[in-house]
Parts: C-alpha cells; structure tokens; sequence
C-alpha cells in the first residue's frame, strides 16, 4: 500500500532521510520509531505530501506522489495524515469540524452524524462537541484532531505521534483499541510514530527502527527480540534506538546505589 | 410608481449613516463660514473667497459621495449575486432568470433619476463642480459594479468589455461630456449582459459574491444554499479544516483561471495605465508644466508590474517553501533549483520584459503613454503564462508545505 523507494531528503546540508526503502502493505499497522531528530517526522511528512522528495519516490497504492494532478488527486482521497502538532480552526466547534472532513473525504451524511457522536462519545468530548475548539484543553484539541483522522475513514493513515500531546489515560485506551481493531480488518493500513515501547508491543504488526536517516531495523516484534536474543522488545528497541545510552543508562544507575 | 421609488431609496445602515455624517459636516462647515461672514460682515466672494471655496467644495464632495454611494447601492442591494440571503431565498421561490426581480429591478429605471438629481442639484449649489462630473462617476460606478458581477457570473466577455470602455472612461477625464457619454456606454454594455446573466439564476454554478468568505460558510447552512459545503473546499487555505487537512485533503473545486483569462487582465490593465498617462499627460499640458519624464515613469511602471507579478505568485509562495533553504543551496552548491525557482524567475522576467520593451516602443513612436502602457501589459501576463495552474502546481510542484501559510518549517527537521 505504501512504498518509499530510496527516499533522500535534506534541508541544507545535513541528510535527513538517507536513502529509505520502506514498504508497508495494505491491511499493516506499522510503527516508525527512532531517537529525536533521526527524520521521523520528515518521513511521514513526505509520505504525506508535505515535502517534495528530492531523490527517490513514493508510491501509495501504487500511484506515484505528485507524478500527474490525477494520481496526486486519487491518493489524496486515500490519505490522512495527522501531524504531531496540527492546528485546528478555532473558531470552529468540534463537530462542525469533523462534519467538514467527512463532507470532504465523502462519508454519507447518515453515517458521519452516527461516527461523530460515537466519537465524541468515546473521547469524552460529548459535552464540548458543539462549543468552540478555542475553548478545549490541550488534551481536548488532541482528542479532537484525532477524532479528525478517524472520521475521515481513509484507508492510509498516517500519523505522527497520535498518543502524544495531552491524552488522558482513558483516551490512549481508547486509541489503542479503535486501532487495534482497525488493524483487525484489511481495510486500514497505518503507519505511526510513538515514541512508547510499551504500546508498540501490542498494536504493531511490524517496527521500523530509524536512527541516523537510515531504517536499521524493519520486522515483527518478535523476529526483532528473536533476531537480537534480547529479553524483551523495550530492551531490544533501547538498545537500537541509542546503544550509547544503555551503557551509560548502566553507569549513572550504578552510581546511584552509592 | 412611489413604492418603486421607495424601494430603490437605500436602507444600508453604513451607507446612510456615512451619507448622514457627510451632509452633518458640509452642513457644519457651510453654517460655520455663513456665522464668519455675517459676524465680521464679510463678502464671501470678496473677502473670504478660501472659506467659500472650501464650503464649496465639501459640498462638491458630499454629491460625489452621494453619486458614488447611491450606485453601489443600485448593484449591491437588488443583484442576487450580491447578497447571498437574497439568493439563497431566490432559490426557494419559483422566480426565475427573466421576471421582474422581487426586491426590485438590477437595471437603472426612471424613478433612478429623481435620487440621482440630488447629488447633481448639491453639484449644482456647490458650483465648483461641473454637474456632468457627477453623472459621469454615478454611471462609472454603476458599470464597475457590473465588471464584478459579470466576472463572478462567468460573462467575461462583458466584464472585460465594460472595463475597457471604463479606461476610456478614466481618459476623458478632463472632458466632462466624453466622460459621460462613455461611463453610459459602458453602463448599457454592462446591463445587457447583466440581464443576459440574470436568466441564468438561480443556478447553483453561482454563488453568491459575499459568501466567498470561507469562515462565514457555516452560517450560509442555514440558509437553503444546495450545497453549503461547495465552496468550503475552494481556494488554497481551506481554513476552516485547519493545519495541514486543508492543503493536503482531497478537494472539491479547484479555481483555474484560462490562459485568456491570463492575457485579457493584464491588457485591461495596460489600458488603464494608457489612460491615466494620457490625462496626466494632458493636464500637464493644459497647466504648461514639463511633460512626465520617460525613466522615471519607466522605473515607477517597472516597480508596479514587478509588485503585481510577486501578487499573483503570492499563492503559490504562500504555501509552498523551497525544498531547500537558501543558505542550504549555497552550502550544496545548488543555488538554482528550476522546478521551484521559476515562480521568482516569472517575476524577475515580468520587470525586465517592461523595462527593454517599454525603451524600445519608447525610441520608435515617441509617446511615452503608449510605450509605457504596451509594456505593461506585455510584462504584467508573463508570470500568469509561465507559472503553472494552481493545481497542478500544488499537486505536482516541487515544494514543502508551509506551517499555516508562514515561513516557519521547523516541525520538519525531525
């Protein structure tokens, strides 16, 4: 469903994406992980559509980005892409704005009403669905951007730290269910950045490791604790993500029993 | 025959209480030089001829102001296009293009004339004016209202008419009588097609000129617009969806100006240009002062083209940064990316496209209005003609999206 071929991407000088092949098929729930800084966010960006790539190419559904104004025009219909700071209109109310983006992705006026109010209902947002979006909590303008990504119903998700920025613990519960069941069906393919261990064990079908612009690693959790003879994923991801800090984790633990 | 007259009376809370404010301080300054002239027992025409002529002409202003607001009222108030309510309620009666319109006629009727006389009869008391001048302006008006709502009516041919009888309009500035005579040509010119445009309502392919505001299409929901989202989705912004849903979403309806459409504006333009030349030029002439100076205008053409060229690129800059950031390119080696560089490229040709070809007409006719206005409107389409639709652009370009149209791309470094 999603295929990034030998994706080169810099802003100056410095690479920021160097050379990335990654594919991820139809039906996958795929996570992206990598230390601050390594070009996750710059990689979802340019499979979103937000940047141009300036070497290599990425194909959605297997339509190229931005070859021809219809192909762009057909994957846009297919894609959602949730950034990990979006900003939302606000002077809009919540359910106005998610009856706009299922207006806008063509979600029959029936259904959208009944997904909204299911939405609003299982992010707590019930109360505030109609008062202005300038008046939630940060916690509230997450909950609603991400009502946002699933209202849509686009099959390729793409979504930049969606447990991040203020969630309650009821919420992330919530997101990590609808998207395990989304996962479920064949008719979603997701690719996300969270920078938690804990829940990538559990929704992922397959981790990508990203560290200095190049994808180290790119299996199921359990080929990756099984390939590396660690103990756990947590262990196996930490000693990935940044080696480095895992012997000196070990120092600065030692120090402290002192 | 009296209910026709009311109707056209304007009730425009702004505009009566501006008209209002204007009359109060003509009032005020006429009332103020008659208490001078009877307390020091002058002869307004004698001894306080600088208060008089100011009193003269604060009342010479309030007609055109009279004039000038009255015919934006004539299109403003009783065009549908004008007024989405009024549209939207037209759309749910069974009027169609071609009867008498509910509100009132679009088309100057007599009973115009008796609210036109006051702006010519205080013309007439103020002296200073010649009353064609008020006239004339009241029908320009009128006819530029009409450039706007045939444009937005898809008529362009006479939208792009009227606006090119209205340049001669412009360059009969000093001759009250021409100036009349071609503000009421292209006032007929205007209505024609008005009326021609008018069977086409109430069409949903138009919408209606005040609702073109984004953030206000919530509120036409209520109203019984088929379909109050067609116009959510237009333009680059979509603001209403925020930051990033509203550039990367898929999208309803795409503007896409013609290449004609490219061509015909800035050639209108270029007449316009052509016409106020041709009145500085004459009433410099009439004032025997030195003719314009040909390097200055040239330059001051040059700065305006070069102006209009980066506002008709703005839409394309706005959202869309640079893949790499200047000093990056330098840093690479890599200063000229073509693909996105054009957009600057169009602009930088525009200026010296008018600057060599406004000297070169320049040395061979000798007029300076010609050369001037030919350059413009050769220079001003060049960005239009280079740059790419505004979909294709923002669907294939090679860009990165801005955050919310600013400057700003951090939150891609990571």
């Amino acid at each position: 469903m999603i295929n990034v071929v030998n994706l080169v991407q810099h802003y100056g000088v410095r690479p920021v994406l160097r050379g990335i092949n990654l594919q991820v098929d139809s039906g996958e729930l795929v996570v992206l992980m990598g230390p601050n800084g390594m070009g996750k966010s710059t990689l979802l960006a340019a499979i979103a559509g937000m940047l141009t790539p300036q070497v290599g190419y990425i194909e959605i559904d297997g339509k190229r980005r931005k070859s021809s104004v219809e192909a762009e025009r057909e994957i846009r219909k297919l894609i959602y892409y949730l950034p990990d700071q979006p900003w939302l209109p606000l002077t809009q109310t919540g359910r106005n704005y998610l009856l706009a983006i299922g207006e806008l992705y063509e979600i029959g006026f029936d259904r959208r009403f009944e997904h909204i109010d299911q939405l609003l209902g299982v992010f707590d947002l019930s109360k505030h669905g109609d008062s202005l979006i300038g008046s939630y909590s940060t916690g509230q303008q997450k909950k609603i951007a991400v009502c946002g990504a699933l209202i849509s119903e686009a099959p390729v998700l793409i979504m930049d730290e969606p447990f991040s920025g203020g969630l309650d613990p009821a919420a992330l519960l919530a997101l990590k269910q609808i998207l395990l069941k989304l996962r479920a069906g064949d008719h979603f393919t997701i690719l996300l950045a969270t920078p938690v261990p804990e829940l990538v064990d559990e929704i992922a079908d397959r981790i990508a490791v990203l560290r200095d612009g190049e994808i180290i690693a790119y299996d199921s959790p359990v080929a990756l604790v099984q390939q590396s003879g660690g103990e756990s994923l947590e262990h196996v991801l930490q000693t990935l993500l940044d080696p480095e800090s895992v012997g000196l984790l070990g120092i600065y633990l030692k120090s402290r029993e002192r | 025959m009296i209910r026709t007259l009311s109707a056209l009376f304007p009730r425009t809370i702004f505009f009566n209480v501006t008209i209002a404010l204007l009359i109060v301080s003509a009032l005020g300054i006429d009332g103020f030089a008659r208490i001078l002239a009877w307390r020091f027992e002058l002869n307004p025409r004698e001894d306080a001829i600088e208060l008089s002529q100011l009193t003269n002409l604060s009342w010479a202003f309030v007609a055109c102001a009279l004039a000038l607001f009255y015919a934006v009222h004539r299109v403003w108030s009783f065009h549908p296009l004008w007024r989405s309510d009024y549209l939207a309620w037209l759309r749910t009666t069974p009027w169609r293009g071609g009867l008498w319109l509910p509100l009132g006629p679009v088309h100057l009727v007599w009973q115009d004339a008796v609210w036109v006389a006051i702006p010519i009869i205080i013309a007439l008391y103020a002296g200073v004016l010649n009353v064609l001048y008020v006239a004339g302006l009241f029908f320009a008006t009128h006819a530029a209202m009409h450039v706007v709502t045939a444009y937005h009516s898809k008529s362009w041919l006479v939208a792009f008419t009227t606006a090119a009888i209205l340049s001669a309009t412009l360059g009969c500035l000093l001759h009250p009588l021409p100036l009349v005579i071609s503000a009421f040509l292209a006032y007929l010119v205007a209505i024609y097609g008005i009326r021609k445009a008018l069977k086409k309502l109430p069409y949903d392919e138009f919408p209606a000129i005040n609702t073109i505001i984004l953030t206000a299409q919530f509120k036409n929901e209520r109203t019984a617009t088929p379909d109050p989202s067609a116009q959510l989705f237009e333009g680059p912004s979509m603001a209403i969806l925020g930051w990033p849903l509203g550039l990367l979403a898929p999208r309803k309806v795409w503007k896409v100006a013609s290449i004609g459409k490219k061509i015909a504006i800035p050639a209108i333009f270029g007449l316009y240009v052509f016409a106020l030349l041709f009145v500085i030029d004459e009433y410099r002439t009439m004032a025997e002062e030195p003719n314009l100076d040909f390097n200055y205008t040239r330059a001051i053409a040059v700065a305006s083209v070069v102006i209009l060229a980066l506002a008709m690129a703005t839409p394309y800059i706005s959202f869309c940064a640079a893949p790499i950031s200047l000093l990056g390119r330098f840093r690479i080696g890599r200063p000229i990316i073509l693909s996105y560089d054009r957009l600057w490229i169009s602009v930088l040709l525009s200026g010296v496209a008018t600057w060599v070809l406004a000297g070169i007409i320049y040395s061979v006719t000798g007029s300076l209005s010609l050369a001037i206005a030919m350059a413009v409107a050769v220079g001003l389409p060049i960005p239009p003609v280079m740059l790419p639709f505004f979909e294709t652009w923002f669907l294939t370009g090679n860009y990165r999206l801005r955050k919310r149209g600013s400057a700003s791309f951090k939150q891609f470094k990571a």
